[in-house]
């Protein structure tokens, strides 16, 4: 475990690693990016010089504060934003090239599910995808319908968006993405505005997929119960890469980085299990 | 957002109707039809319009809706011929008064042309959901784009409405417009109209954003300027019965009754 502080380590760009890397050097990662810096057209940098390995089957939870830069990073992980460095996202450089099989591969769900849902009807929204592929017909429907049950959604295929609750809205963008097949799925702010039953569900769906994970959230309740890694960023870099148990224990680093555990929270991390 | 906008934005009634299952393209055309039979009809044949108005009510029958919510629905022809019948009424004052007979005729003709031109409209649309709407005007015929934005305008319009109640509710919440509001006499209309300009300047900046984040998403699953839909279904035997019903009806109406 690193001995420098989050003040240090923002300063000499040298993130926190608690990993073990040993362990992970064994597999390939699925996702490698290397050096991603961005700026926005305004000038302001919202990466600045990211370096980040996932790789296959992890959940990792992404948190920060507000502005940090999460959203921006995982934009660039379907080839949205196209920053300086390098990015190889399952085996393939993130090249116009590529574009149209990494977004096959990579799942990327929306915070506000109005955004991502913008189809009249449910099933015209998760066959979007879909047909973008160019399947056949009765492949689309089949995969569509097989999406909407995996998300607890069947028989809303000709439900209006604006008819569904906020909770059924992201399990519709979920199922949106899901019917595509991803390798990886990526998520920005999954359990916001949701309440405590929805929230629950949500868990229990994302628990259950056998993808890779990256979840940007502020939900670090959830992050503790879903991700068994955590990166914490902050102003554009990564401060903290490791295991989520340790990171959240550390109560330095997340105070420094405008984190805050919820009371229980804190309760069962200052437990000696 | 409150049940009185969902009400009005969408007048299809879901419960299943011998008119629901008719392909929209069929019922498109029908449209069509008897809309352009409707306001052709001419002046001499006022007699006609009795019939379309007894046809209109069979298809509504037929279709299973409820007639007093038709008949409150084309009440949004009233202001219109308000206007129009307050027009005619004037030309007809400041006129030569021997028109006056001719004049209220014309403007009984163009009202009753008009409510059954919008009875036709209400008839589709309450047995039509909106999207099969487009996509059946598209497979018609109607451009992408404007199919595409049709369905996108018709998606957001609900959301931009719920932006809309938020943004009057924050207000609210800081008495603009309150009837016990001091600072609405004491300042003003020119103040109120700057407040409800930012207000709508708010709203069309979050409208464009999330227009952007839209596209965003259509991009990151695989959108490539084109909106694809499924393969259509081939017309039944009872679209083309009931396009053919239509077309006699309105034959019959026009040329022997």
């Amino acid at each position: 475990m690193s001995d420098l502080s989050i003040g240090e380590s923002l300063k000499t760009s040298t993130p926190l690693i608690h990993r073990d890397l040993a362990k992970s050097a064994a597999q390939s990662p699925v996702i490698v990016v290397d050096g991603l810096r961005f700026s926005y057209p305004s000038g302001q940098e919202a990466l600045r010089g990211i370096d980040l390995r996932v790789y296959s089957g992890e959940r990792v939870a992404v948190v920060g504060p507000n502005g940090a830069g999460k959203s921006t990073l995982l934009l660039h992980l379907n080839g949205l934003l196209r920053g300086k460095g390098q990015l190889v996202v399952s085996d393939l450089p993130v090249t116009e090239k590529n574009l149209r099989v990494i977004r096959q591969r990579v799942g990327l769900v929306f915070q506000d599910p109005d955004d991502q849902l913008f189809s009249p009807t449910v099933f015209d929204d998760v066959a979007f995808g879909l047909l973008n592929l160019g399947l056949p017909g009765e492949e689309v429907r089949r995969r569509t319908q097989e999406a909407l049950r995996q998300v607890g959604l069947a028989g809303y295929e000709g439900r209006s968006p604006h008819h569904l609750s906020l909770g059924e809205k992201k399990r519709a963008a979920m199922a949106a993405v899901l019917a595509q097949g991803p390798r990886i799925l990526v998520l920005d702010e999954p359990s916001s505005n949701l309440d405590p039953k929805a929230r629950r569900r949500l868990i229990n769906l994302l628990a259950g997929l056998e993808v890779t994970e990256v979840i940007a959230t502020h939900d670090l309740e959830m992050a503790r119960e879903l991700c068994p890694r955590m990166v914490i960023v902050n102003q554009g870099r990564i401060v903290a890469d490791g295991e989520t148990s340790l990171l959240l224990a550390d109560q330095r680093l997340l105070e420094e980085n405008d984190l805050e555990l919820p009371c229980l929270g804190r309760l069962v991390s200052q437990l000696p299990l | 957002m409150s049940n009185h906008w969902v009400s009005v934005l969408v007048p299809y009634q879901g419960r299943a109707g011998c008119l629901h299952e008719i392909d929209a393209r069929a019922k498109l055309l029908s449209l069509l039809t008897l809309v352009l039979a409707i306001i052709t009809t001419p002046e001499n044949r006022g007699g006609d319009l009795i019939l379309y108005g007894l046809f209109l009510l069979g298809l509504a029958a037929y279709g299973r809706l409820s007639l007093p919510l038709i008949l409150l629905r084309s009440a949004a022809l009233l202001p219109l011929l308000f206007g129009v019948g307050l027009a005619t009424a004037l030309s007809q004052a400041w006129g030569n008064a021997d028109l006056g007979t001719a004049r209220g005729l014309w403007f009984f003709l163009l009202a009753a042309r008009s409510w059954l031109a919008l009875l036709s409209v209400i008839l589709l649309v309450m047995t039509t959901p909106f999207e099969e709407v487009i996509r059946g005007a598209q497979r018609l015929g109607l451009p992408d784009v404007l199919a595409s934005l049709s369905l996108l305008s018709y998606r957001y319009l609900f959301v931009i409405l719920e932006e809309v109640s938020r943004l009057n509710r924050a207000a609210r919440a800081r008495n603009f417009g309150a009837a016990s509001d001091g600072g609405w006499r004491l300042k003003g209309v020119a103040w109120r109209a700057t407040v409800t300009g930012h207000m709508i300047g708010s709203l069309f900046l979050r409208s464009f954003q999330r227009g952007e984040r839209v596209y965003t998403a259509m991009l990151a699953r695989g959108y490539t300027g084109q909106l694809r839909s499924l393969a259509e279904r081939p017309l039944r035997m009872r679209d083309f019965l009931f396009l053919l019903s239509v077309l006699l009806a309105v034959f019959v109406i026009r040329f022997l009754a």
